[in-house]
């Protein structure tokens, strides 16, 4: 039985293309708003006010290399 | 005439004579000098641009001038718009130079139809009558649809040509069917005349529908023009079909004349709003239709392109509807001045980081290889390393990545869409940015990740090319980190005066 994944039919659904694209335009945002959220809330545990910073870049970078290795895998 | 119409009109006068002037020049030419078409043309642009500045300084301190009895205006808009058209065209020539003598196509019209495309586009950024607007659209629509199809051997070409001038045709017709409904509504061709007439008729019950069609026709035929969804469908063929250097050009040149067409009908001059500005509420609604379509249309479809040409023409179409965000943006009756300002900052960082892409896959055209798919990308970076990496920050930068140019056109349009609180659209305009992230990115993947062809060398990159690229990478490099001075120079001309409470915003 083919896997759901390499299903040929399941791939070729714009639905399910739509979905696979969909996330690419959510990666990128979602990794920075993420580790802003993640810093802010230490910031206000450690009672800090830098960690945010490094949480926004921190999630920045996560969400490119997150979006550099989808790229890698669709064109191989 | 008086003298000021002839100085006015210098810019353009000077294109044309030098346009013929190479068409004469080509004759005396012998086969293996025909490169020197492009030095006549670069001088006839220096020239043109000498005319701009003599104009400038003529207007010194005040918002511009009219001239040929009120059809033409040249306000520090126009004047903005003019360099604009002289720096594409002067980079696209430096472009073509090798590339045409590759295609064995070096011909002296070549040079003269792109010198005659720009005087078209003048008249379109400096017309304040719908007719001068017109005829200069014609102007440079049919030099480009010769240019489109200038390489005669190439079928692809040729069809890109025929498609072109078809839809072209087509929206001109469509368009000057607007233009003579707003005359007819109006009994004015000027932009002020109509201005006028429609602030009593366009609210006025038995004029109304007529002054609607006359706004969604005239809309369509602008559209087109710039190439927004739905009326886009000529733009990837012809991209791809057309030298790769007009292809550059096309995407800079003649869609900044298109935007500042659009600019004049809609809003007028920036220092004598008229023209359809009294219809705002009424194009504001189809301009966010047309605005998220193209972004979602556009981006959608560049995700899956493999031809370079191609994908960077979904790319151009998707960064027209960023720039109709800057439109949207602002209250029923008046534009956000940030939306405006976006628009123009983004035409001229879009002049460079675009033309130093399409530099970069033109100097890819060498013996039988075609360069313009993704594929032939693979291994630049040990091919070409300055070429590569000046074409990943040309990449990163049309994404709108800061520190790079592309940043600050994005910035000042989400600002103003943000500030007419449409956070709805600005938070789209955002998403939709980071999907164009991946297909430039691909284009970085192939350079840096992939092996090259085996048997592939280095790749033979002109002199006139390494000017091109290293012209459009320092200005992308250097408008992305010291943007201050351009900032200055849109908000001179539009007219904005500066706020010091907001330096610290960059406005």
């Amino acid at each position: 039985m083919t896997p759901a994944s390499e299903d040929p039919n399941r791939k070729k659904n714009p639905w399910v293309q739509f979905g696979r694209y969909s996330q690419i335009a959510f990666m990128l945002p979602a990794g920075t708003v993420a580790g802003y959220l993640l810093g802010a809330l230490l910031d206000r545990w450690l009672h800090v006010g830098w960690i945010s910073i490094v949480g926004l870049l921190l999630g920045t970078v996560a969400g490119l290399i997150e979006l550099i290795r989808t790229i890698s895998r669709d064109t191989e | 005439m008086v003298w000021t119409d002839y100085l006015l009109a210098l810019p353009i006068t000077l294109l044309t004579l030098f346009a013929l002037g190479i068409l004469l020049i080509d004759f005396m030419l012998p086969k293996e000098m025909k490169w020197a078409n492009s030095i006549t043309a670069l001088i006839g642009v220096c020239f043109s641009a000498a005319g701009v500045w003599k104009i400038q300084a003529w207007i010194g301190q005040g918002p511009g001038a009219q001239g040929m009895l009120g059809t033409m205006i040249v306000d520090r808009f126009a004047i903005y718009f003019f360099y604009l058209f002289l720096a594409g065209t002067a980079i696209a020539i430096l472009m073509s130079v090798r590339y045409l003598e590759t295609e064995h196509e070096n011909h002296g019209e070549y040079y003269a139809l792109m010198l005659l495309s720009v005087a078209g586009m003048m008249c379109m950024a400096a017309g304040f009558d719908i007719v001068l607007i017109f005829i200069g659209l014609e102007l440079m629509a049919i030099s480009t649809y010769v240019l489109v199809g200038f390489l005669r051997r190439d079928r692809r070409s040729n069809e890109a040509a025929l498609k072109y001038l078809l839809l072209g045709a087509f929206s001109s017709g469509i368009f000057a069917y607007g233009l003579s409904l707003l005359y007819g509504l109006t009994g004015s061709t000027n932009l002020l005349g109509i201005h006028q007439q429609l602030l009593h008729r366009a609210f006025d019950p038995q004029y109304r529908p007529v002054a609607i069609v006359a706004l969604v026709t005239t809309l369509t035929g602008l559209l087109f023009k710039i190439a927004a969804i739905p009326f886009h469908q000529w733009a990837p063929d012809a991209y791809e079909g057309a030298p790769t250097s007009i292809t550059g050009f096309m995407s800079v040149a003649v869609k900044a004349a298109g935007w500042a067409m659009l600019l004049r009908i809609l809003f007028g001059s920036p220092f004598h709003p008229c023209g359809l500005i009294s219809l705002r509420s009424v194009w504001v609604p189809i301009l966010v239709f047309v605005s998220v379509a193209t972004m979602t249309g556009a981006n959608f479809a560049a995700l899956t392109q493999t031809n370079t040409k191609r994908l960077l023409a979904y790319s151009s179409i998707a960064h027209v509807g960023y720039m109709l965000l800057g439109l949207v943006a602002g209250t029923a009756t008046e534009a956000n001045a940030d939306g405006i300002k976006g628009i123009l900052i983004y035409l001229l960082v879009y002049t460079f980081m675009n033309l130093g892409a399409f530099a970069v896959i033109t100097s890819l055209r060498h013996r039988n290889i075609a360069g313009d798919d993704l594929d032939d990308l693979n291994g630049l970076y040990s091919r070409a390393p300055v070429e590569a990496v000046l074409m990943l920050v040309f990449m990163l930068s049309l994404a709108g990545i800061p520190p790079l140019a592309g940043f600050w056109g994005k910035y000042f349009i989400f600002l103003s869409l943000i500030e007419s609180k449409h956070y709805v659209l600005a938070g789209l305009g955002v998403l939709y940015s980071v999907f164009g992230l991946y297909y430039y990115l691909k284009i970085a993947n192939a350079m840096f990740m992939r092996q090259p062809e085996k048997g592939e060398e280095r790749l033979p990159v002109s002199f006139a090319m390494r000017v091109a690229v290293a012209v459009t990478g320092i200005a992308t490099l250097y408008i992305g980190l010291l943007p201050n001075q351009f900032i200055e120079m849109v908000n001179w001309a539009l007219g904005i005066v500066q706020q010091p409470n907001v330096a610290g915003m960059m406005r």
